[in-house]
């Protein structure tokens, strides 16, 4: 669902995309750093390079992603050594990483490639009362010293900007950088304290009053999502009513804001299509559009 | 909270300091001052038996066995505050991932982390791709007028796993089934 956004999205502002066929997992910094450091290393370059040989930058839409690969072209980078050890080993299954493609999140490329302009010139349809709690997440920002935000981490507002060039009206709510809960591979492994981040985001969030979240990576969409669901449940008791706050990725609120067929942006959930997000209703939201953009 | 811990000086690791801080980026562990700055604005912190300014001081004490089987080491959202917030920066994310691999060196991992690893190894995403998984996708994709996903060359994978040396701590844990 948040795919076929990114692909549509994107086309829309006129990027062409390639696919890297044969690219594997980036391999998941929580659970792949975490045991074996140089595995690490070398599977993510040989993801790297095949960016590379097509010519153009890796582009990923998720702070996990984006988190692996950036550390690794920082690192690699910075660390002529360990990038002779990485393509010695590629060198064995016939690739080579040389680093000359910076790898990008998306929200990267609105912001500091396409620029704030260049989006609102596509932008079609503003949004009149919509409030966004915004939830940019941890591996955008950190570490900042491998980031393109000059080195803010603790009030950035890019992604703000980005977000209420349609209209909406991003609120401040408390610990807004504050962790989704789900990295590390705390997600996997203790549920119950993932879904407590989770329960004192959204907490803070609605207090605030936010119509809805949006987010720029698949990892917290789910754990926003899903784990909504998953707080109801564990913590019932502490959280009064249950939560049920749409969540919405960025470039499903910019494809509606461009006039893009909600179809195209994953907005419309077709029955059979079971397991996959929005796990809550976005249906306020849906009505939000109808009644503010048609 | 963690228990006390009691032990004999001559059963200290003295030299588990120097293990973790001649590795690259790792030095920062020894300029500690035990401010707690990271553990006070660390998400998990209410949840690990070690907060991370106490796992620093147990590494710096020479408590191997104690920190590598801890469950702070584990539970940790990699959101990196620590780091970014140390005044003395000390790499205490960095220095996690090293103690988780060296736990898991030693077979200490939760099998949660392994069966990830596992699944990479079969697959090559973090998602089974195969059999019946591999159809639904497909035809979720299709409906949602999506490419067809051209999997990495397993052998690829597999080889850097096995080559790199993570392979062989699949096995031992294996083994240890």
């Amino acid at each position: 669902m948040l795919e076929v956004s990114i692909r549509n999205v994107l086309e829309h502002l006129g990027v062409e995309i390639l696919d890297l066929q044969g690219a594997s997992c980036c391999p998941a910094p929580g659970v792949f750093r975490a045991f074996h450091i140089p595995t690490w290393l070398v599977i993510a370059a040989r993801n790297i390079s095949i960016a590379e040989e097509l010519g153009v930058n890796p582009i990923t839409g998720c702070n996990g992603c984006y988190g692996t690969l950036r550390d690794v072209w920082y690192e690699l980078n910075h660390k002529p050594e360990l990038k002779k050890e990485v393509n010695n080993e590629l060198a064995k299954i016939g690739r080579v990483y040389k680093g000359n493609f910076q790898p990008k999140h998306i929200v990267e490329v609105f912001y500091l490639d396409m620029g704030l302009d260049y989006i609102r010139d596509h932008i079609k349809h503003n949004f009149t009362d919509l409030k966004v709690g915004v939830h940019y997440g941890c591996h955008i920002l950190k570490p900042s010293d491998k980031r393109p935000w000059g080195g803010e981490y603790e009030k950035p507002t890019f992604f703000d900007e980005i977000v209420e060039l349609t209209g909406a009206k991003s609120i401040d709510y408390k610990d807004k950088y504050m962790c989704c809960g789900a990295g590390g591979g705390l997600r996997s492994s203790v549920k119950e304290v993932a879904a407590d981040f989770t329960r004192e985001e959204l907490t803070n969030m609605r207090d605030a009053g936010v119509d809805i979240i949006v987010d720029c990576c698949p990892f917290c969409h789910m754990q926003l999502d899903l784990g909504q669901i998953e707080v109801n449940n564990f913590y019932k008791d502490m959280i009064g009513e249950p939560f049920n706050i749409p969540v919405i990725y960025v470039t499903q609120l910019l494809g509606v804001s461009f006039g893009v067929d909600p179809f195209l942006l994953g907005l419309v959930k077709n029955h059979e299509l079971q397991g996959v997000s929005p796990f809550i209703s976005i249906d306020p939201f849906l009505s939000i559009v109808k009644k503010q953009l048609i | 909270m963690s228990e006390m811990i009691k032990k004999n000086a001559n059963d200290l690791n003295l030299n588990f300091r120097y293990e973790i801080a001649k590795k690259v980026g790792a030095k920062s562990l020894l300029k500690c001052i035990q401010c707690g700055v990271c553990s006070s604005g660390c998400t998990v912190t209410e949840y690990v038996d070690l907060q991370p300014h106490r796992v620093v001081a147990s590494c710096l004490l020479g408590l191997k066995e104690e920190v590598l089987s801890s469950n702070a080491i584990w539970t940790c959202s990699l959101c990196h505050r620590c780091t970014e917030r140390c005044p003395k920066n000390v790499d205490y994310s960095f220095i996690l991932a090293l103690l988780r691999n060296m736990a898991a060196k030693e077979g200490k991992i939760p099998k949660e982390y392994s069966s990830t690893v596992e699944v990479i190894y079969d697959n090559g995403f973090v998602v089974p791709y195969t059999e019946g998984m591999k159809k639904n996708i497909d035809r979720r994709r299709e409906r949602m007028g999506l490419p067809e996903i051209v999997p990495p060359n397993l052998d690829d994978i597999r080889f850097i796993i096995d080559e790199t040396g993570l392979g062989d701590l699949i096995i031992k844990k294996e083994d240890d089934k």
